[in-house]
């Protein structure tokens, strides 16, 4: 009998908690009047451990000076950096964490393409806003309500890579390597759609699985198809071991690559044989004199640990600086949205950003109904081994190819 | 044909490193019995080791080289003193999922004490090239494939004519037999470990020259083991020859069937798989390898 | 076992054996029906890959733990339930109570394929061979256009007679009922002719065989067996996670199944349920405790997360080093010692 009283309370109690529940149910998640939780995922374990400390340097380093200004529309940012791990299923693991136990608004931040597909279900499901880093073409073509990318997408950076080499020397023989996944095969697609608007072709393309190091047999097949470019779609120790297969070969070969591998510890592996590498990449170099990237430097220096951090020549500027345009594009979303802060809101809010100015550290944002990706230019930039530092070569630029 | 040429040079010096791997997967599963699934991995902490002392501390390249060998002989003997001690007469099955456990233990520490970048080191010979057959080499190659000749003769003589290569190999026929014979079983073992985790750093520094040192080039170990099988777990001719087959074969293949399209299926790079390729047709075919004995089992 | 003294064969090959068993039975099942109501969204989450981690755990352990065939590709059958469910339910627009038995069907046959080799290779040869095996269904999901690629593919929700399951709540119902069935099934597999010839098979493959037990049909069974479970597992998670990418399904997958065996008892259903439940935990207990220390000690929090790739690892060598019978085996010893205190043997 006693059993029978407790299971009838506890199921009621069980129903209270429920419809409870379902009166939460009626307020945004992760929006008070006082406050507003976002979410950045990086990887801080993993082999996507190189780019979270910077990254997440830049979120904090925002979000305090943004607080310090009294936050936006009355609301404080909390900020929830969790680890990512960069697989498809600790992305998942930490996405659930943060929308179902800290009950984010939005997740302005995930590191990994494939990481990124992984939880769209369920940000879609629980209508949170998200921003992949390393996005691919299919998040604007034909796109996602719920996926916004403030950056340039790899298929852009690409079509530019080519555009470049062929603008200089229509009757160019370009080669390419690439990753044999999402990430390198969006090169692909990008550079041979490039050279096809062009007229001209990429002559021999050689994949590599995720973390190979030796690339003598790509070398030796481009070397075969007779290229006099190649076109990189890389992470850093591909493209250096590349370039040492290259000097070890004596081959003369011009090199270019996308925005992964622009960062000073390319210098260090292999030294003077950098010079004249080619990046494209939507991100000046951090030491250069723009308005952008000196107010990134001064609230650095305010909040964050400068000497450490954008003051050391050897730090990823580059990583931080693509950071610091995630979480502007986000914030002038939450901005625009106001007080009324609600998913849809949001990204009608988030639609409405024009011409968003960078400040020439990036190409502006601009969002639209049907244009979920900020920008498709970029700039490329000339690896200078002397000074250990990149030079810009040409400036921010559209790739003529069509993009949709 | 000076492309065929290029691909046999260049098989060959990738062959080389798994050979050397190859060749301390034997060294342990001939004494111990024991098929180390971390030897990759002692090969990536033996980089780091180099790595180390070569470029963080500045020591001359040799003196690095000797200083990582003789740790990783040490880093071999703890392991064996530490796990494989306390197994001895357990199933395989435990043997063999304390290898694995212990390959992630290790990548988890490396990570923990030098990071998940990616770091070179300066050895005498980086960036040289010589020229042989109107193909463009690396010197490092030649080290590598010198070497792997080298202690391929030495072990062989060790085995065959030392008194401790002969009790090694008694340990390995019947441990329960050699420890009556007064070898000291124990120390047989522990001294297998050091020698083959010793031959992992090797390698790990030669494979170091050829790419940079980093966390996953311990992938390099798992198709070392199809080397191994390929020539017979417990040979160690075999390690040297199917070290150099996988390393031409994986050349062929990514040559001419990378990058083709059948159908709706993308060849993509065949290298890694090609190695694992091999490893199923021979357990299939032969398991025991080309110069494997087979062992006769008694209830 | 002093607690196993039986009057009769019926006795003996009981599902549940005595009274205390039935009702922590009971109590267990009706706690399981009422805690959605207590838990949140979160939790549940959490308890829903557990149910789907017992299912694979036990298929894993029909294998290693009762029939003694090492296999380090367990994951890739995962894969190829979850790839079944997601390609038939996607281009042929099957429904729920047909992919997911096909799915089943689909990781035994290929199981089987890869159980003949076994007949003739056995400890470390079987584990190279279901490695490359492994290795080879990683391959081909990166690179056949069917699915995809790496960037994964969509699938829908499951749905059965109409009604779709779309809460965690619902989903916790309709997992744990399979993760039930999934455990009285090798219950039964278990206490069969077909769970005793496994286990002969086990002990000493040549003995028996001379004892009559065809070794070639068990051998192929137990691993048509053990990939059911498998691909049960994966058909469910693609339902579940709605989005599966072919990363999901690497080395460490199999591992991780290993370390659940492993740490929970080789060749007991309690130890692949307790194995389960708790490597499932563990990363999420990490990213609780990290998110604790977070703000008074930065510097363990990243270390915490250093663990993390190697904690899987560490736990199954702990376990084999000091308690080879798993948790089952610390249980079965406590409810010893309590049986018999004080006076101790």
């Amino acid at each position: 009998m006693k059993t029978k009283t407790f299971m009838v309370a506890a199921l009621t109690t069980g129903l209270l908690c429920l419809m409870a529940g379902g009166a939460f149910g009626a307020e945004v998640r992760g929006v008070t009047d006082t406050e507003v939780k976002l979410a950045c995922l990086v990887d801080f374990s993993g082999p996507g451990k190189y780019a979270g400390a910077s990254i997440s340097d830049a979120f904090k380093d925002y979000v305090a000076w943004v607080n310090d200004q009294g936050g936006v529309a009355g609301r404080k940012i909390e900020l929830i950096i969790e680890d990512g791990g960069i697989l498809p299923n600790t992305s998942l693991n930490a996405a659930k964490k943060v929308i179902m136990k800290d009950g984010v608004f939005a997740i302005p931040f995930i590191l990994g393409s494939a990481g990124a597909s992984a939880i769209l279900p369920l940000c879609e499901e629980n209508s949170v806003v998200m921003m992949p880093h390393g996005a691919n073409k299919k998040f604007f073509d034909p796109g996602n309500k719920w996926v916004f990318v403030p950056h340039t997408v790899q298929y852009s950076m690409a079509c530019l890579a080519v555009e470049h080499i062929l603008q200089k020397n229509p009757k160019a023989r370009i080669g390419m390597i690439y990753q044999d996944d999402g990430f390198g095969r969006e090169g692909l697609e990008g550079a041979q759609a490039a050279a096809k608007f062009m007229n001209s072709q990429i002559v021999e393309a050689a994949p590599y699985k995720m973390g190979t190091i030796d690339f003598s047999p790509h070398m030796s097949t481009l070397k075969g198809a007779n290229v006099d470019w190649i076109v990189l779609w890389t992470y850093l120790p591909q493209s250096a071991a590349v370039i040492k297969q290259k000097t070890k070969m004596g081959w003369d070969v011009k090199l270019i690559s996308n925005n992964t591998t622009g960062v000073p510890p390319l210098f260090q592996l292999v030294g003077d044989e950098s010079e004249g590498y080619l990046l494209v990449t939507p991100y000046a170099p951090g030491y250069m004199d723009l308005p952008g990237i000196n107010k990134a430097k001064e609230v650095n220096k305010k909040y964050g640990n400068f000497e450490k951090q954008l003051g050391n020549p050897v730090y990823p500027d580059y990583l931080y600086l693509a950071g610091w345009g995630y979480i502007a594009a986000a914030v002038e979303g939450l901005r625009r949205a106001g007080k009324d802060l609600t998913p849809e809101s949001y990204i009608k809010a988030l639609e409405g950003i024009k011409d968003f100015d960078m400040g020439g550290m990036c190409p502006n944002m601009t969002f639209g109904p049907n244009r979920h990706v900020s920008s498709f230019s970029s700039l490329i930039l000339r690896a200078d081994a002397k000074n250990k530092r990149f030079v810009i070569e040409e400036s921010f630029k559209e790739p003529r190819t069509p993009q949709h | 044909m000076e492309k065929a040429m290029e691909i046999i040079i260049n098989g060959l010096s990738t062959g080389a490193i798994y050979a050397l791997l190859a060749l301390g997967f034997v060294l342990i599963f001939k004494s111990t019995g024991i098929l180390n699934f971390a030897q990759g991995e002692l090969c990536m902490v033996g980089a780091f080791f180099c790595y180390t002392f070569a470029t963080l501390l500045g020591l001359p390249y040799v003196a690095a080289f000797l200083i990582a060998i003789i740790l990783g002989g040490l880093l071999g003997a703890v392991i064996d003193f530490l796990f494989f001690r306390r197994l001895v007469g357990e199933p395989i099955f435990s043997t063999i999922m304390v290898t694995v456990g212990l390959a992630s233990v290790i990548t988890s520490g490396a990570g923990l004490i030098w990071g998940h970048d990616v770091y070179s080191i300066t050895a005498p010979f980086t960036d040289k090239t010589f020229v042989l057959g109107g193909v463009v080499l690396g010197r490092g190659a030649l080290y590598t494939i010198g070497i792997s000749i080298l202690l391929f003769i030495v072990f062989v003589l060790f085995f065959n004519r030392s008194l401790l290569g002969v009790s090694m190999r008694g340990t390995s026929e019947d441990p329960h037999t050699a420890g009556l014979m007064g070898i000291n079983v124990k120390k047989i073992h522990m001294l297998a470990w050091a020698i083959g985790s010793a031959v992992a750093v090797v390698a790990g520094i030669f494979l170091a020259d050829q790419s940079f040192v980093r966390l996953p080039m311990s992938h390099t170990g798992i198709k070392a083991m199809s080397a191994a099988i390929l020539g017979g777990m417990d040979s160690i001719k075999g390690a040297i020859v199917g070290g150099a087959i996988i390393g031409l074969v994986e050349g062929f293949a990514a040559n001419y069937l990378s990058g083709m399209v059948v159908g709706g299926f993308h060849f993509g790079d065949v290298k890694d798989v090609t190695a694992f390729s091999i490893m199923i047709l021979v357990l299939m075919i032969k398991p025991h390898g080309i110069f494997g004995k087979e062992k006769v089992e008694r209830v | 076992m002093g607690d196993k003294f039986q009057t009769s064969y019926k006795a003996d090959m009981a599902l549940f054996q005595t009274l205390w068993v039935k009702v922590w039975l009971g109590i267990f099942a009706a706690s399981l029906i009422v805690c959605p109501y207590f838990l949140s969204q979160y939790q549940l989450g959490i308890l829903n890959e557990i149910s789907i981690a017992v299912i694979g755990a036990l298929g894993l352990n029909l294998l290693i733990g009762y029939t003694g065939q090492i296999s380090l590709g367990h994951g890739a059958f995962v894969a190829i339930g979850a790839y079944t469910t997601a390609l038939t339910s996607a281009y042929w627009g099957l429904p729920f109570v047909v992919t997911l038995p096909l799915s089943g069907v689909m990781a035994a046959l290929l199981g089987m394929i890869v159980g003949v080799p076994a007949l003739r290779l056995k400890g470390l040869y079987l584990a190279l061979g279901t490695l490359a095996f492994g290795f080879i269904v990683e391959y081909v999901l990166f690179h056949w256009d069917l699915i995809q690629g790496d960037m994964g593919m969509a699938v829908k929700r499951i749905s059965i007679g109409g009604y779709e399951i779309r809460t965690e709540r619902d989903h916790f119902y309709c997992l744990t009922a399979f993760a039930v069935l999934a455990t009285l099934c090798s219950k039964n597999i278990i206490r069969s002719k077909i769970g005793r010839s496994f286990i002969a098979i086990r002990d000493r493959d040549i003995a028996a065989e001379a004892m009559g037990i065809p070794l070639a049909k068990y051998k192929v069974m137990a691993f048509g067996v053990s990939s059911f479970y498998a691909g049960i597992a994966g058909g469910l998670l693609a339902h579940y996670q709605k989005w599966i990418v072919p990363g999901s399904f690497d080395l460490s997958l199999s591992v991780t199944y290993i370390a659940m065996i492993v740490l929970g008892g080789l060749g007991t259903i309690l130890g692949s349920v307790l194995g389960a439940v708790l490597i499932t935990s563990i990363p999420h207990g990490i990213v609780y405790t990290t998110d604790l220390v977070k703000d008074t000690y930065p510097v363990l929090g990243s270390l915490i997360v250093d663990l993390k790739v190697g904690i899987f690892g560490l736990i199954v060598v702990l376990a084999l080093l000091f308690e080879p019978q798993g948790l089952a085996g610390i249980y079965r010893r406590v409810k010893l010692y309590w049986k018999t205190w004080p006076f101790r043997y």
